[in-house]
């Protein structure tokens, strides 16, 4: 059984998410073990634009088809700035036969991971795993389950998922492309609150449908929820490949910090900026962790 | 050892629980084996009664002794203490006229004919999540009463269910009484039936033999009352209906706000009971 895993990543005007993945690469290879290879699934104009760098971090490289079709969303960079950027994020669906490997599992390139947690998911009884619940570190949420809408069904987030080449899956992932394929009426039929395309939302939808139109028990991933830092917070700084420091903006007042130290434990960062911000200095505790 | 499901109806200027009724034993008759119904009229609801609903229900059966809500034109829950009494069956669920079955829950029988007399306690919102707030239920919270739901109450003919049918009497016909010595405070102050059999429970101290709020699954039922869907109570119309879409369809599966409705459902809001949902349930019954 070949243990793969899979990062998605497409250069946009705004963003570097090639190298982005590229130290998430790092941390993943720094934390986990029992895999056997770690991919980057990327467009052609992505990695004809990075090969070395791409080739230097992955085993294996899976070229996707240009979109036709972009959307575009607001990144937020703290409460400070905002940027409207295109979000390349139509290949996800994809994955599933895509995939060379047995399992796979399929982590975004601001997930952080920082223990080897993930790493209980190989060999799992479970053909699908994903999350719904979340923690928001900052704590200005109290909500662990996010809703596609508050009248609806609950959101999975495609932010990490496991799954199994299986018949399951084989429905599973036929079925999103059809979601996909018709996201209008889906997004209609389902209130989503965003015209943006999701797979927050084509995930979850594809979930509930397979179920039964029952609510929902889905497998969940090793840790039960996502450590979630939103793109209201900062990072301070990364101290090492399994501690990150981060300004976690505060409940009552968005502009004003509280320090959060986060160790040994994954984190999602949705701050891409920041994240872009401290690449210079990721990079340096990536070569040193690797020169060590 | 007969088994059976009991409603009262008694029409009100503005609700017509006979057709509710007649719905709900529908609803039961297409989707349970175990389907013996009993309908409890007064006199005025009897006159009503056509040969569909002899053909639909098992057992018609007049309300005894006198109509205790026959000075109250508008909220007629004063006879419900005499279930018991007007059974024709050894082991019987009560349910509200506003209740429609979705799918079969003959199983439940096995668990419930363990017990004298159970209450529902736990109900679900239409996504199947256990409801937890307390919006109506401020008196319960407040005096810690058991949580009963008499919309699906089961008992058996036994010595347990005529001490808590003679308690809730006595409550049900001296509540002012009961009421001032032993439920003011906030909250409701207009008696209910789930308040009465909670009082008759509490006071008889057997909370333990009839409730059990470990086994959240059975019985229980989707409670549609607006304020106990885990929605923001700003964003949900006080009416559901208003605010989330609901179908019957021909395969006589419910979905309430993209959810299939596998448990009981009380649908609350009277109007949602329509004559064209009536005619799919006679259709797939052949009536």
């Amino acid at each position: 059984m070949s243990k793969g895993i899979i990062i998605l990543a497409n250069n946009t005007p705004e963003f570097d998410y090639a190298s982005i993945a590229g130290i998430c690469s790092d941390f993943i290879r720094a934390n986990m073990k029992q895999f056997d290879e770690i991919a980057i699934m990327t467009d052609a104009s992505t990695y004809k634009a990075n090969k070395s760098k791409i080739n230097s971090k992955f085993d294996r490289v899976i070229v996707t088809p240009e979109s036709s079709s972009i959307n575009v969303r607001i990144f937020k960079d703290t409460t400070s700035r905002s940027v409207k950027a295109e979000w390349k994020n139509l290949s996800r669906t994809t994955v599933y036969e895509l995939s060379p490997y047995d399992e796979t599992l399929v982590i975004d390139c601001d997930y952080f991971v920082m223990s080897n947690t993930l790493d209980q998911v190989w060999g799992s009884k479970s053909d699908f795993m994903i999350n719904s619940s979340f923690v928001d570190l900052a704590g200005r949420m109290d909500e662990r389950v996010m809703y596609v809408d508050e009248f609806t069904i609950p959101m999975y987030w495609a932010t990490v998922f496991y799954f199994k080449k299986s018949d399951y899956c084989d429905t599973l992932f036929t079925l999103i492309s059809h979601i996909k394929n018709n996201y209008q009426y889906y997004c209609f039929l389902y209130n989503c609150q965003s015209g943006m395309f999701r797979n927050d939302y084509v995930f979850s939808i594809a979930l509930h449908i397979l179920n039964g139109n029952v609510a929902n028990n889905v497998p969940k991933l090793p840790i039960a929820f996502l450590n979630n830092s939103f793109d209201l917070d900062d990072i301070y700084k990364f101290n090492s490949l399994n501690e990150v420091i981060m300004m976690f903006a505060k409940k009552s007042n968005t502009t004003e910090y509280l320090l959060g130290k986060i160790s040994n434990m994954d984190i999602h960062i949705m701050n891409k900026k920041a994240i872009m911000r401290h690449m210079k200095d990721l990079k340096k505790l990536t070569t040193k962790k690797v020169t060590a | 050892m007969s088994k059976g499901y009991i409603c009262i109806a008694q029409n009100t200027g503005d609700h017509d629980y006979l057709s509710m009724s007649y719905a709900m034993a529908l609803s039961l008759k297409a989707t349970q084996k175990i389907n013996n119904v009993c309908l409890c009229v007064d006199a005025d609801t009897r006159s009503l009664l056509t040969g569909k609903h002899y053909a639909v229900f098992d057992d018609i059966v007049n309300i005894p002794w006198h109509d205790d809500a026959q000075y109250h034109p508008s909220w007629k829950i004063h006879n419900k203490w005499k279930y018991a009494h007007m059974t024709p069956y050894t082991e019987t669920i009560v349910l509200d006229s506003d209740v429609i079955f979705t799918e079969n829950i003959d199983h439940w029988w096995t668990h419930l004919t363990k017990k004298d007399f159970l209450a529902c306690t736990n109900v679900k919102t239409f996504r199947g999540e256990n409801v937890t707030g307390d919006y109506y239920r401020k008196k319960f919270t407040e005096l810690n009463l058991p949580n009963v739901y008499t919309n699906f109450m089961y008992f058996k003919q036994s010595e347990l269910t005529y001490e808590i049918t003679r308690m809730t009497e006595i409550i049900m016909t001296n509540w002012d009484v009961f009421y001032e010595k032993y439920l003011r405070g906030i909250g409701q102050n207009w008696m209910s039936a789930d308040m009465a059999y909670a009082l008759a429970i509490r006071i008889l101290d057997v909370e333990d033999l009839t409730c059990d709020y470990h086994i959240k699954d059975v019985p229980t039922f989707v409670h549609m009352k607006s304020y106990i869907q885990n929605i923001n109570i700003v964003k949900i119309n006080s009416d559901w209906t208003k605010s989330l879409t609901s179908q019957l369809s021909d395969d006589l599966s419910v979905m309430i706000g993209n959810y299939r409705q596998e448990t009981p459902v009380h649908y609350v809001e009277k109007h949602w009971m329509t004559e064209d949902k009536i005619a799919i349930y006679e259709k797939a019954l052949g009536i």
